[in-house]
């Protein structure tokens, strides 16, 4: 309480007592000697000078960087794979940023965490998916056979994925289909030719639009202090594949030792479709449920560990390069991330 | 004769009964008892901003419909939270609440007379940032513009204003007027809920397709959407009821279940708090076949601005295979489904198996936080509040201070014991006090609360005199005087009575104003050591101050103490902080040894506002310290006494004389016209120590306070027969600078001898003389 009185009023006549003077001056020793409060500091203007540094505040960082070429993972921190739960601590021994420290005093802390992570691989889990989502059809009335797309790509297939390719080499990633500089051939309405034009492949880029991109993987972040949860991120989708999450919070601290930790979980993320049915409903010969949609959610976003990467070659019919390196699986790693802690003493 | 010397040491308190003790006082006025066993001037009070700022001007500013009746706290509140966090919060007569805040005067600049302007307190404000100004809201209607802010009610000079309670590390308040309110340090919220959620409607989730007959004039076909999935889905699968047999098929149970559910929605506030339950909803039917279970959809209500968050509860399947209710008992239980963490969601899709309810909930575990209490208390993790129009004592859930499950009320009976006057808890119990009436509340083993009559007869008049004294017992203020309640642990032996504390000043007692001493307000200078207890005298206001010095249990008082309510502070120092009802004195003021008067400097606050050349004051009182002893009765009807000197040991405190007059035979006047006075300081010349304003430095040495006799000689040849004698010791007017001074003991010397041998008849002729 900053409210201090003095305790003895010594008067004209009174005996000389040095006690009088060191009982009121006791309560303003006893205020500054570790009792000032907003009440004391409000509207009162203090130097710089006056405090020696961390009076108030201390700031605690921790970080993480990959060395090299952010297209090597080795040297990040890779995302478990055994887990789709929070981890610290990867395969390698390499943690995520981490603070310790004392608190001398009961305070609160507001921490800014950043991480930049980079997804590598194609995300499909084995050939059937490559068929489903890596082959490009023939495009009418341009005469090819299909096509792979995705020869040792480290995307994920989605959205636009080109049969046009600019490298001339079949080992180019993307680069099998047509060349830019290839001229096309067209079949006639009759089914007559193929007839070669003057039409270039750039012109007319062929390919194919895949609605439902390889979107499932996802990663999280969150910030805890001594196991309580700070901040955290939410999924962050491979989409992006190369992204960055800012995360801040505030939480109290006690005196003593504190461990501000930060955690990445990696998952793919399914939704389990359940089957409806119903009763009411029945065709015209009084069957019940034979028109009825075959799903629903019925679980979102189940969590399911990263799957395992692995480069495997496919023999394909294609009419290019039958043969198609793809990188199955994907990896996630952290790049760099950094971890400050402001402990501001309350 | 020869003279004789009476020694009288360890002086101790008042006692007004006719024959007492030598070292009773017959009065005690502004002293207080210290630990070196004597008596010293006690302190006196002043504005908490002394005078650097003008607490009427407050009045001014404000929207007070009576001017007349000028500034007063209504109620004064220490709010603690952590170590180093302590707020004087308090209300104003314009309605107003505020907190202490003497920093803000800081970095302003005073007006010409050296007052501040700036007020020393903030207004609090509530969740919609509207200050507790005191202003209610005034639509301007020429500028169309609204004066904003809110107003709390303001009570009588003879009720007893808001009372609080912390808990939780937050403040409760209660006024029996407006609606209980919480103050975190930060706003004011109102405690509970305006109101209960309205109830939510609920329907099974349906969907519509196309069937291939539409084409032919068919609808959609709207089916009950299902799920085969475990875990998720209402409704209940492979019933044991009605069987069917089909054309050539065996007889099997019907592949269809008819299910009811019902719901019920809650408020939950910031603070976690839960209201009471809505109506339930209608109740959602819908048929499980097939293996498919389904989901309910509801709309659900949403709260006014308290409100972050609800919690919606169900029912089980409350139909059983033959899709009749089931009974009450069973059905009518409400789980937990599910905490929405908002106030904006309106709709809800609920896929909760029974299995996977949560908690079961009932409807009396919840309820409102009764609104019209004047007390507060807490008591064994609860909250307890009374006072209402019911009279019934309530009690919080443990733990949920503003859930107040419909059960949880006791009701004390004995209407004739009068209404309820006050509550306290202290030591294992919590004694609440009718008029005439006193009970403890103790909890019994089972988390429940019962309690015991203690008393119809003693009661307590003043809810705010109940204080739990140290060394002493629980104290109240009654009709017949000042009580204490002892003994009461659960766990002693110790026999629970009703002490009247009272006895030894009876005639103080007497003064007391019956119909205003509701009002009187009690507190505890730890400082000091010394309960206090202001009480409001025949036809005035709260003046008149009780003192229990409770370590040596004594009384003495003290006049002038215009008490409206008090505080005392917890943490490093006990300060008592009081409001004024004295329009005259008004503002915030603390006691303080510091101060030898009464609004000495806070009285020339008024200078400017007034304008310096009216040098108008406000009121300021210079009571001065009276010790007199208790008539010392030394002979009978026919034996005097001849007082020659007294001899005072008294701390030597310098220059300032103390003074001394003698009273004879209970006489009311004193014997001496103007009071005998010596300084304190040793009667050896040599003795003497240097003092303020005269010693230099250099020359003189720094003295100390010790005990030295003084003597005093008198004579009362001139008076009658003296058979009975009383010292007075005291500071009067014509002291220049009145300050310290303390008395440990006296003698008198005194002649003192017999006329005639008196032998008692009874003595004489007794029966053992025959």
């Amino acid at each position: 309480m900053s409210l201090k009185f003095p305790n003895v009023r010594p008067d004209r006549g009174e005996i000389i007592e040095p006690d009088d003077l060191n009982q009121n001056l006791k309560q303003f020793v006893d205020e500054i000697n570790g009792n000032l409060t907003h009440d004391n500091l409000s509207d009162f203007d203090l130097e710089q000078s006056m405090f020696k540094d961390e009076t108030f505040s201390e700031v605690y960082q921790s970080s993480l960087e990959a060395t090299g070429d952010w297209d090597v993972m080795s040297s990040g921190f890779i995302v478990s794979k055994d887990s789709a739960g929070y981890t610290r601590v990867d395969s390698n021994d390499k943690s995520m940023p981490l603070v310790n420290f004392i608190a001398e005093r009961d305070g609160y802390i507001i921490v800014d965490f950043t991480a930049s992570f980079v997804w590598r691989g194609s995300g499909l889990l084995n050939e059937e998916e490559f068929e489903v989502y890596h082959k490009i059809e023939k495009h009418y009335p341009v005469d090819h056979k299909k096509i792979y797309w995705g020869n040792k790509s480290m995307l994920p297939a989605g959205g636009w994925i080109g049969s046009v390719g600019a490298g001339t080499v079949p080992d180019s990633p993307g680069g099998l289909g047509y060349h830019p500089r290839d001229k096309l051939s067209v079949e006639a309405s009759d089914g007559s030719g193929p007839f070669t034009t003057s039409l270039k492949a750039r012109d007319f880029p062929q390919g194919r639009w895949l609605v439902d991109g390889l979107d499932r993987f996802a990663v999280k972040f969150r910030v805890v202090s001594n196991g309580n949860e700070i901040c955290e991120s939410g999924w962050v989708y491979n989409g992006v594949d190369r992204n960055s999450v800012f995360l801040t919070g505030v939480i109290p601290v006690r005196a003593g030792r504190n461990e501000i930790r930060t955690e990445v979980a990696g998952a793919m993320l399914q939704s389990i479709y359940g089957t409806s049915s119903g009763i009411r409903a029945k065709d015209s010969d009084g069957d019940k449920g034979q028109f009825f949609p075959k799903s629903l959610y019925s679980s979102r976003d189940v969590a399911m560990p990263l799957p395992k990467s692995e480069a495997k070659t496919f023999s394909t019919d294609a009419s290019q390069d039958p043969d198609v390196t793809i990188n199955l699986g994907i990896d996630c790693a952290v790049q760099a991330s950094n971890l400050v802690v402001q402990y501001r003493k309350a | 004769m020869n003279s004789s010397r009476l020694v009288v040491e360890r002086l101790r308190g008042m006692d007004q009964r006719y024959y007492t003790r030598a070292e009773a006082a017959a009065l005690i006025e502004e002293m207080s008892w210290d630990s070196y066993d004597g008596w010293k001037n006690a302190g006196g009070y002043d504005l908490v901003t002394q005078n650097l700022f003008d607490w009427g001007r407050v009045y001014d500013t404000g929207s007070i419909e009576n001017e007349e009746e000028g500034l007063r706290v209504t109620s004064i509140h220490n709010y603690s939270k952590g170590p180093n966090f302590n707020e004087i919060i308090f209300e104003l007569n314009n309605g107003a609440l505020c907190r202490l805040n003497l920093g803000v005067m800081k970095n302003t600049v005073p007006l010409p007379g050296g007052v501040y302007a700036t007020n020393p307190f903030d207004f609090l404000i509530d969740a919609n940032n509207l200050q507790f100004n005191g202003i209610t809201p005034v639509l301007n209607t020429e500028t169309f513009t609204i004066t904003v802010g809110r107003r709390r009610h303001v009570p009588r000079v003879n009720d007893i204003g808001t009372q609080s309670c912390t808990f939780g590390g937050r403040l409760y308040m209660v006024n029996g007027v407006d609606e209980p309110i919480v103050y975190d340090g930060r706003r004011v919220y109102r405690a509970g809920f305006a109101e209960k959620p309205a109830q939510p409607k609920g329907t099974v989730v349906v969907r519509r397709y196309h069937n291939t007959y539409i084409a032919s004039g068919g609808d959609d076909a709207i089916y009950f959407l299902g799920t085969k999935i475990k875990n998720i889905g209402l409704g209940s699968l492979k019933p044991k009821g009605a069987k069917y047999s089909g054309s050539g098929k065996k007889k099997d149970f019907i592949d269809g279940k008819v299910c009811g559910y019902q719901y019920k929605v809650t408020f939950v506030n910031e603070r976690g708090q839960e209201s009471e339950m809505s109506e339930a909803s209608e109740m959602v039917r819908f048929e499980c076949a097939d293996g498919r279970k389904r989901f309910v959809y509801l709309d659900l209500p949403i709260g006014d601005d308290t409100v972050v968050a609800r919690r919606l509860y169900r029912t089980r399947d409350l139909l059983d295979d033959f899709a009749n209710p089931i009974g009450p008992e069973f059905g009518r239980n409400f789980f937990l489904v599910r905490e929405i963490e908002d106030n904006e969601t309106t709709r809800f899709e609920d896929c909760l198996p029974d299995s996977n309810l949560g908690g079961l909930t009932d409807e009396s575990d919840l309820g409102p936080i009764p609104g019209d209490s004047k007390f507060i208390a807490s008591f064994k993790n609860c909250l307890f509040m009374a006072g209402g129009a019911d009279n019934l004592v309530k009690f919080s859930a443990s733990g949920k201070p503003e859930v107040f499950p419909r059960r949880n009320l006791i009701d004390l009976g004995d209407a004739d014991a009068g209404k309820i006057t006050g509550m306290y808890a202290s030591t294992n119990t919590l004694a609440v006090f009718k008029e005439h009436g006193i009970y403890l509340i103790t909890q019994r083993a089972d988390g429940g609360f019962q309690y015991k009559t203690i008393s119809r007869d003693v009661g307590c008049v003043a809810p705010r005199s109940i204080r739990d004294i140290p060394f002493t017992g629980l104290a109240f203020l009654s009709q017949k005087g000042l009580f204490v309640l002892k003994g009461f642990l659960e766990s002693t032996d110790s026999p629970t009575e009703i002490v009247n504390l009272s006895t030894p000043i009876k005639e103080v007692i007497d003064r007391i104003c019956p119909s205003s001493a509701y009002a009187s307000v009690g507190c505890l200078d730890r400082d000091n050591k010394e309960y206090w207890v202001c009480v409001p005298t025949i036809g005035e206001k709260n003046n008149l101050l009780l003192v229990w010095h409770y370590e040596v249990g004594a009384w003495s008082i003290r006049k002038n103490y215009p008490i409206n309510c008090a505080v005392e502070t917890k943490g490093g120092g006990s300060k008592i902080f009081f409001g004024s009802n004295d329009h005259e004195m008004p503002g915030l003021f603390v006691f303080n040894n510091f101060y030898s008067f009464k609004n000495e400097l806070g009285s020339t606050a008024k200078l400017t506002r007034q304008g310096e050349e009216t040098k108008e004051l406000y009121k300021t009182e210079r009571d001065l310290p009276v010790y007199e002893t208790a008539p010392l009765k030394l002979n009978g009807v026919y034996s005097g006494v001849h007082v020659s000197y007294v001899n005072l040991y008294c701390v030597a405190y310098g220059n300032e004389p103390i003074k001394l007059n003698l009273k004879l035979n209970r006489d009311q006047r004193v014997l001496l016209d103007s009071n005998k006075e010596r300084i304190q300081q040793h009667t050896d010349n040599q003795e003497r120590l240097p003092v303020y304003n005269e010693a230099r430095f250099g020359l003189d040495s720094f003295g100390f306070h010790r005990p030295v006799v003084i003597r005093f000689d008198v004579t009362h040849f001139h008076r009658t027969l003296t058979t009975e004698f009383a010292v007075q010791v005291l500071q009067d007017a014509l002291n220049e600078y009145p300050n310290r001074l303390m008395i440990v003991g006296y003698s008198v010397d005194a002649k003192m001898g017999e006329q005639k041998n008196i032998r008692a008849m009874t003595d004489v002729i007794s029966p053992d003389r025959r």
